[in-house]
């Protein structure tokens, strides 16, 4: 009978906790629950505004947990790490929210460069052109129910980022577009 | 049938042996010839090798023996016989290879050399350890580490190198074990190996340590009681001279041959080589031993030379490659050796570390320290001395190895760190041994399947890790899915 003091367990627990550890970054929360479609579209060119003509290079598609990329020089995501953009390539961000609790939501949406903002087919926002790194703030009514946000993005030259927040307007704590919250759960389009 | 073959000793011996070297050879030969362009260092090795194989005269910062290797498999295969490889001999760097080339020449014997090489990790472990299945499991050490995989896949010296340094220590672990007083021959055997292995690179010299041990072991207790005969005074003599022939022989002969087949000068490229070596050259004398030791001397020159031109590291530098060694063992820097872009994903050779393995050489030698430490400062008792005596030897292995390369002015690479990794993976299992000595001496189940546990998540993490060791294209989440840690600075490409 191994008594739980003997020496090899020592090496059982330590081997345990390495098997937990490949597991959690193999599979861990941050992959299971991504619900936010991220499609980039590398262009075959330059591209100085959010309405230029499309010109695709090749595109790749992700799902992420937040849209979250802070200002820097690579597309660098805060929890999924470098993504290894730097110029010249638009992003398309979607996703389906279930509003829990009706009621006026502030969405901040900053960029650099321009972006564009969607709920459902009405457009809440937009900035079309180059910018260094800046925030837009919009109030809108929502209640109760299913909506898709949809968010365009472009990256011409220099430093880039792209963050999108949300928060309701009688809790002071903002939330990242694809962040569950007791106001909004977010699924998979 | 299984359990009555494997009950005798030796065909248990032969068939770990079989499994060591059937899985290592799968490991390091699988699709070798990948990728199909150079990497790192390959531009330049493969130049000097190609120059063997045509007879040109060269000069170079390592020594010869490593590139004379390469050229052999060059030789033999001619997989390159239908491909004008004349302007491999005019540069010392091969920016472009020929449409179709195959590396696969170049890198037949670094890749059999580090195959093999798990062959000697297997003795030494076998010897140092009271049970084979031990030594078997923790053989994964030096199979499954990707970023070792990765760089001696390639056409490159440390493959070679590598092999003969565990070749080395293992007869120095094969020697401690003998009860008498070595031979002067075995330390002639010892000089020999360890000969081959400085005449690949001149790092391979922390080996000299490994006859200080051994006459340690053998005058040790002379010494400290000052019991010095002229016996004993003779007898040490004859084992220093044996050590020192032994090396010098291989060396001299390495050298000798690569003066005789480095004869013909292209595009009069002299390198530095001093009037008289142009006169030798000229004369076609450079076959006669009577002008060795000038020719040697311009090369030694021509290395010291090159050496002091190496920038220092310079971690401010855009693209800066290489790291200092107190990084090595938390696996700083990684090395983008090789990519290709296609369609947004991205093959990697990449210098990356199983952080398992390497991890655990870390935890092997900070508890060698812990236990030498606690000997020498506060008398902790030794429950092994068997383990202890190697574990100390080793320890001075590392931390020497360590220190030298800190002193170091030039920019050095993360892979300059497998000689002190082997020696550290080596302390993790004799720490091991020492810890768990018991259950190891009766082969206790408990204790082998945990290790075998540790085992199966060593091969995992080498797979999930192979992407970057064998070229296969990944796209940027899966790339960010292996960034573990920071230090390691791996960097995707960038769009």
């Amino acid at each position: 009978m191994v008594k739980w003091n003997d020496k090899r367990l020592i090496f059982l627990y330590l081997v345990v906790l390495i098997g937990i550890f490949f597991l959690w970054k193999f599979i861990g929360p941050v992959v299971l629950f991504k619900n936010v479609k991220m499609s980039i579209i590398k262009q075959n060119g330059t591209i100085d505004n959010l309405d230029a003509p499309r010109v695709s290079d090749f595109s790749e598609e992700y799902y992420i947990n937040t849209i979250n990329f802070p200002d820097g020089s690579v597309l660098h995501h805060k929890d999924l790490g470098n993504f290894g953009y730097s110029a010249d390539f638009f992003i398309n961000f979607q996703t389906r929210v279930e509003v829990l609790k009706s009621g006026l939501y502030i969405f901040q949406i900053a960029s650099d460069d321009g972006f564009r903002f969607f709920i459902n087919t009405n457009i809440i926002g937009e900035f079309l052109t180059n910018r260094p790194f800046a925030t837009n703030q919009y109030t809108v009514m929502l209640n109760k129910g299913l909506y898709d946000f949809y968010i365009d993005y472009y990256q011409g030259y220099g430093l880039l980022g792209v963050t999108a927040k949300y928060q309701h307007n009688e809790d002071s704590r903002s939330y990242y577009i694809g962040e569950n919250s007791p106001y909004f759960r977010f699924l998979r389009k | 049938m299984f359990k009555k073959i494997f009950a005798d000793k030796e065909n248990l011996f032969w068939a770990y042996l079989s499994i060591v070297i059937a899985v290592s050879f799968f490991v390091y030969f699988f699709n070798f010839g990948s990728p199909d362009g150079p990497y790192w260092d390959e531009n330049y090795h493969i130049a000097s090798a190609q120059k063997y194989v045509d007879g040109v005269f060269f000069m170079e910062p390592h020594p010869p023996l490593g590139k004379m290797i390469l050229a052999l498999g060059e030789v033999i295969f001619q997989p390159n016989k239908n491909k004008d490889t004349s302007f491999f001999l005019t540069t010392d760097y091969i920016s472009n290879f020929p449409e179709g080339y195959s590396f696969k020449g170049m890198r037949f014997f670094p890749v059999l050399f580090a195959a093999l090489a798990s062959i000697f990790f297997f003795l030494i472990l076998y010897r140092l350890s009271s049970s084979i299945h031990f030594a078997l499991l923790f053989t994964s050490f030096y199979i499954f580490e990707n970023a070792m995989v990765v760089h001696l896949r390639g056409a490159m010296l440390e493959g070679v190198q590598l092999f003969f340094v565990l070749a080395a220590v293992c007869y120095f672990v094969f020697l401690m074990e003998k009860k008498d007083r070595r031979k002067s021959y075995e330390y002639l055997v010892l000089g020999l190996l360890v000969g081959l292995a400085v005449s690949v690179k001149l790092n391979s010299a922390i080996l000299c340590l490994l006859f200080v041990f051994l006459a340690y072991e053998d005058f040790g207790e002379s010494i400290l009681k000052l019991k010095i005969d002229w016996a004993i005074a003779k007898d040490f003599g004859l084992k220093v001279l044996s050590s020192i022939v032994g090396i010098l022989v291989v060396f001299f002969v390495c050298f000798y041959i690569h003066f005789a087949i480095s004869s013909k000068v292209v595009e009069n490229r002299y390198y530095m080589a001093s009037a008289e070596y142009k006169a030798i050259l000229e004369a076609r004398e450079n076959g006669n031993p009577a002008h060795f030791f000038l020719m040697l001397r311009d090369y030694l020159h021509y290395i010291d030379n090159y050496e002091k031109g190496v920038p220092k590291w310079d971690p401010t530098k855009l693209g800066e490659n290489g790291s200092p060694a107190y990084a090595w063992p938390f696996g700083y820097k990684s090395i983008d050796y090789r990519w290709a872009k296609y369609k947004g994903k991205v093959s990697y050779m990449y210098l990356q570390v199983n952080p398992l393995i390497w991890y655990s050489g870390l935890v092997g030698f900070l508890l060698a320290f812990i236990l030498v430490g606690g000997k020498v400062f506060f008398g902790t008792p030794i429950t092994d001395w068997k383990s202890f005596r190697y574990i100390v030897y080793f320890f001075i292995l590392y931390a020497v190895y360590m220190i030298a390369m800190l002193r170091l002015e030039r920019v050095m690479y993360m892979y300059h760190y497998f000689i002190p990794l082997l020696f550290s993976l080596i302390l993790f299992f004799l720490i091991f041994n020492y810890f768990f000595k018991e259950y190891i001496e009766k082969n206790d189940k408990l204790l082998l399947i945990i290790s075998g546990a540790f085992v199966l998540e060593i091969i995992l993490v080498f797979v999930f890790f192979s992407p970057f060791t064998y070229y296969i294209p990944l796209d940027s989440l899966e790339f960010m899915k292996r960034v573990w840690l920071k230090v390691w600075d791996l960097v995707p490409v960038t769009y």
